[in-house]
């Protein structure tokens, strides 16, 4: 799972996360690289390769602090600056609206291979522009963006787009991951309603947190959000609510899966607390830990 | 001012159907300017007509109509002003104009009316020099980089680059061939692996080859040390990707001198653009609402089948039917009486919503608009969900009219008074109405309109007093008895029929027409709406007495 060009070839696959270093960029540089592979062997163009929002992740960047680089090979398109794309040769497709603190953004293709630093709009809208530029005008079909951190929600705005979600795990944090991934997998099997006409569902034109459920009505059984980045109660919360109340969407976002790199712990370890078959089956481990071949 | 009367005629609701395609034909649109220059406004007209000719001789074409919207729709914002040295990303966005530039004035070629508008690129000018320049690159006539053919270093540069990729490429490979032959692990193009820590160990002591780190306490992280020979192309590469940045920035300067020279064409290529693109979206509006070309030499402001459309637009939503304005005005002054819901306020909104119109330079939709430029459109009145901190609704009203007398400017105004005074008691209203309008019948040079319901305003020498035809009494009385028949109970009942039918049916009895005004009227159609709403029989038969006598108590 994950681990396989075909898995990401013609899609367009949101990488998140919910902290700082928690993988994502590495993660985004592998399923590149696959998909890049499946590319050239079926003559297909490219991924193109984004970032989205760069808060925390660019200031790192502006400082010096480590962030991972991203390997680009040639005929893969950039989202970033043009000076942040200079290593690659980049031939310039088109540039963005607006400008960003570090220049204006353009979307580019690698004339060589080469790393360079990815740089993201300031707004979901832009992300949007640039991914619909990019699959419309058929510059290629498989996108890849690193997410922001904690944050899914520009996935929402892609209609085809899915997301993945990936996350470090030692011991200290076994608990907290544990938690994570059975919230995510909760969100995403949300029931989608059916139409508002007619409804007997409580719909909720706000963001579902802890004030608006508080201002629920109490005979509201059913409530429906426009999808599950509109949900923003904690896992404890969460769960509480569903106790009490049917909770749907609207929309449904796809989800490819996580991707779990533990550390200090055994992948089965993992697995064993999550004590949860079809969960289980959405997980990819550390895609950098190769299984060891037979040495003749 | 002009703002306050695009606000009340709703212009914004309409303005939105006009769509101009390229960044500088949407700035204009944002910016919502009325012009007040007649021949400008001319010009723009004859520009809309050009357009609406080639649209016709298209018809048969209309993948050409197609092209025209997508090279408008592409054309990106270019720098206007002269740089020594500009980026990148600015050659490329002059190079995807002017891509996109020939392929309007390619589409355009045949027409003459419109396409001498864009003259096509002259080779020795100096855009067609950058033109040449630019198309030097790039793997299509939009996109852009810096290629080898500008300048023999980057020849040599990226040849080196390439050979050092190719080499450090090379080495990359043994040393990934060396690790799954001697340890069983495969990098398989990965930066870096997690590998078991006796596995790793044993690499760190061959060599190093590898380093490695501690990951967990049974994991390490492995990398590929590079080898001398790698080593040797990376510094290889350094010292080439140097000659390359020199080189390019070489490549730019010399660009940037040739588009520098280039700007007093470019910026004359813009405005040809902003033109065709302004008519074009003028020409489809005109097209989409069937709207004809103003006069703007009329004495007389005269309306034929005039459509405000937001105002016709709600009442398809609502299922009523909508009567176009046809009607003339000659005075300098003129007061419409009428009754709530008669649609005073309605024909004031048209006035306005046909002069803005017509001041932005575009069609209107009636079948004939007469009117003339005015240096002001104003309005004077309350608008919709107003509420202005500190004054009242007379408070405003006042404030406005102030500022609309103290606003002076040649060429005049189009004024819009609606229900001056409404709020304040009627006698002193109608004296403070009957002396605005007296200001303004006498002060050559503005038009201006009242609509209102007091019909003791003075009667004034040059004054145009017209009324709101109003209800259809017998068609009403009909209906209200159909509405009554239905009832339980008494008529009138106020729960049967409901609102919106009573409302429906006044729609329906209402004469949305203009008529002169002779004040014999005393009876607006306000108690006959009353009566038509519901409100019981008696009230209404008491409230027509009073009206006849004139206040004074009696019984009948």
């Amino acid at each position: 799972m994950l681990d396989r060009a075909e898995d990401f070839m013609g899609k367009v696959t949101f990488v998140t996360g919910p902290e700082k270093h928690c993988g994502k960029t590495t993660f985004m540089n592998r399923a590149a690289e696959l998909a890049r592979r499946g590319a050239r062997a079926s003559g297909r163009p490219g991924p193109a390769l984004l970032t989205a929002g760069y808060d925390g992740e660019s200031r790192d960047f502006l400082s010096g602090a480590r962030k991972p680089a991203v390997p680009v090979c040639a005929g893969d398109l950039v989202l970033t600056t043009e000076r942040f794309a200079r290593p690659c040769l980049p031939e310039i497709i088109d540039v963005l609206p607006g400008h960003t603190a570090l220049g204006r953004l353009c979307i580019a293709r690698a004339r060589r291979a080469s790393v360079v630093a990815l740089v993201g709009p300031d707004g979901n809208s832009q992300i949007a522009w640039a991914i619909d530029r990019i699959v419309a005008e058929g510059l290629t079909d498989t996108v890849l963006v690193d997410g922001a951190i904690n944050r899914i929600t520009q996935v929402a705005t892609i209609g085809s787009a899915r997301f993945v979600y990936v996350l470090r795990v030692d011991r200290g944090t076994l608990g907290q991951a544990l938690a994570r991934v059975r919230r995510i997998g909760m969100l995403t099997a949300l029931p989608v309603a059916a139409a508002r006409e007619g409804s007997q569902a409580y719909w909720l034109d706000d963001a579902l947190t802890a004030e608006t459920v508080a201002r629920l009505p109490a005979t509201a059984r059913q409530v429906v959000v426009d999808d599950l980045t509109k949900v923003f109660l904690g896992d404890s919360e969460l769960l509480a609510f569903v106790r009490e109340r049917a909770l749907l969407v609207r929309r449904s976002i796809s989800f490819g899966g996580f991707v779990v790199s533990c550390r200090g712990l055994a992948d089965q370890e993992f697995a064993a607390a999550l004590d949860d078959e079809r969960l289980a089956e959405m997980i990819a481990f550390n895609p950098y830990e190769p299984a060891m071949e037979m040495v003749a | 001012m002009n703002g306050e009367a695009w606000k009340f005629a709703q212009l914004d609701e309409f303005w939105d159907h006009y769509q101009p395609l390229s960044p500088w034909g949407k700035d204009e649109a944002q910016a919502r300017a009325v012009l007040v220059d007649g021949p400008v406004i001319e010009s723009r007209l004859d520009d809309i007509d050009a357009v609406l000719s080639l649209i016709e001789a298209l018809a048969a074409e209309p993948s050409a109509l197609d092209r025209l919207s997508y090279h408008l729709r592409r054309m990106p914002r270019v720098p206007l002003e002269r740089k020594d040295a500009y980026e990148v990303l600015e050659l490329f966005q002059f190079k995807k104009f002017m891509a996109n530039y020939r392929g309007v004035a390619l589409t355009l070629r045949a027409h003459a009316a419109v396409s001498c508008w864009l003259p096509p690129l002259v080779e020795s000018s100096p855009v067609g020099l950058l033109a040449l320049e630019l198309d030097r690159s790039g793997s299509d006539p939009e996109t852009f980089y810096i290629a080898d053919t500008y300048d023999a270093t980057l020849v040599v540069a990226r040849a080196g680059i390439a050979a050092a990729d190719q080499a450090i490429g090379a080495e990359r490979v043994k040393a990934e061939a060396a690790t799954r032959l001697e340890f069983g692990l495969s990098f398989d193009g990965r930066e870096f692996i997690v590998a078991p820590r006796d596995v790793a160990r044993t690499m760190a002591e061959a060599g190093g080859r590898w380093t490695v780190e501690p990951y967990d306490d049974t994991r390490y992280i492995v990398r590929i040390a590079p080898s001398v020979a790698a080593m040797d192309a990376m510094a290889d590469r350094a010292r080439f990707l140097e000659d390359e940045r020199a080189a390019e920035a070489r490549v730019v300067a010399r660009i940037s001198a040739v588009a520098g020279n280039a700007i007093p064409e470019l910026l004359a290529m813009v405005a040809a653009v902003t033109r065709f693109d302004r008519a074009r979206a003028g020409a489809v509006l005109a097209r989409q609402f069937g709207m004809s070309r103003p006069r703007l030499d009329s004495r007389v402001t005269k309306l034929v089948g005039a459509r405000l459309v937001p105002c016709a637009d709600e009442c398809e939503r609502l299922g009523l039917s909508y009567t176009p304005l046809s009607t003339e005005f000659g005075a300098d002054a003129i007061v419409l009486f009428g009754s709530n819901m008669g649609g005073k306020t309605v024909v004031l909104k048209t006035l306005i919503f046909m002069q803005l119109l017509a001041q932005t330079g575009n069609f209107v939709p009636a079948t004939h608009f007469g009117t003339r430029v005015y240096a002001r459109v104003e309005y004077v009145g309350e608008l919709a969900g107003e509420r202005l901190t500190g004054l009242s609704g007379f408070g405003l009203e006042l404030w406005r009219l102030i500022a609309a007398r103290t606003a002076g400017a040649p060429g005049g105004a189009l004024l819009a008074f609606d229900e001056l005074a409404r709020t304040t008691g009627s006698h002193e209203a109608e004296a403070l109405l009957s002396a605005v309008v007296e200001a303004y019948a006498t002060a050559h040079g503005d038009r201006a309109f009242f609509a209102t319901h007091f019909r003791g305003v003075a009667r004034i020498p040059g004054v145009e007093y017209r009324r709101m035809r109003g209800l259809d009494r017998a068609a009403a009385g009909t209906h209200l008895g159909l509405l009554s028949g239905e009832a339980s109970g008494a008529a009138g009942h106020r729960d049967t029929p409901p609102l919106a039918e009573r409302l429906a049916g006044i729609n329906r009895s209402m004469c949305y027409e203009v008529l002169p005004d002779d004040g014999a009227d005393t009876e607006s159609d306000a108690l006959a709406i009353a009566e038509f709403l519901g409100l019981e029989k008696n009230l209404v038969e008491r409230a027509r007495y009073y009206l006849t006598k004139g206040g004074t108590y009696g019984v009948v």
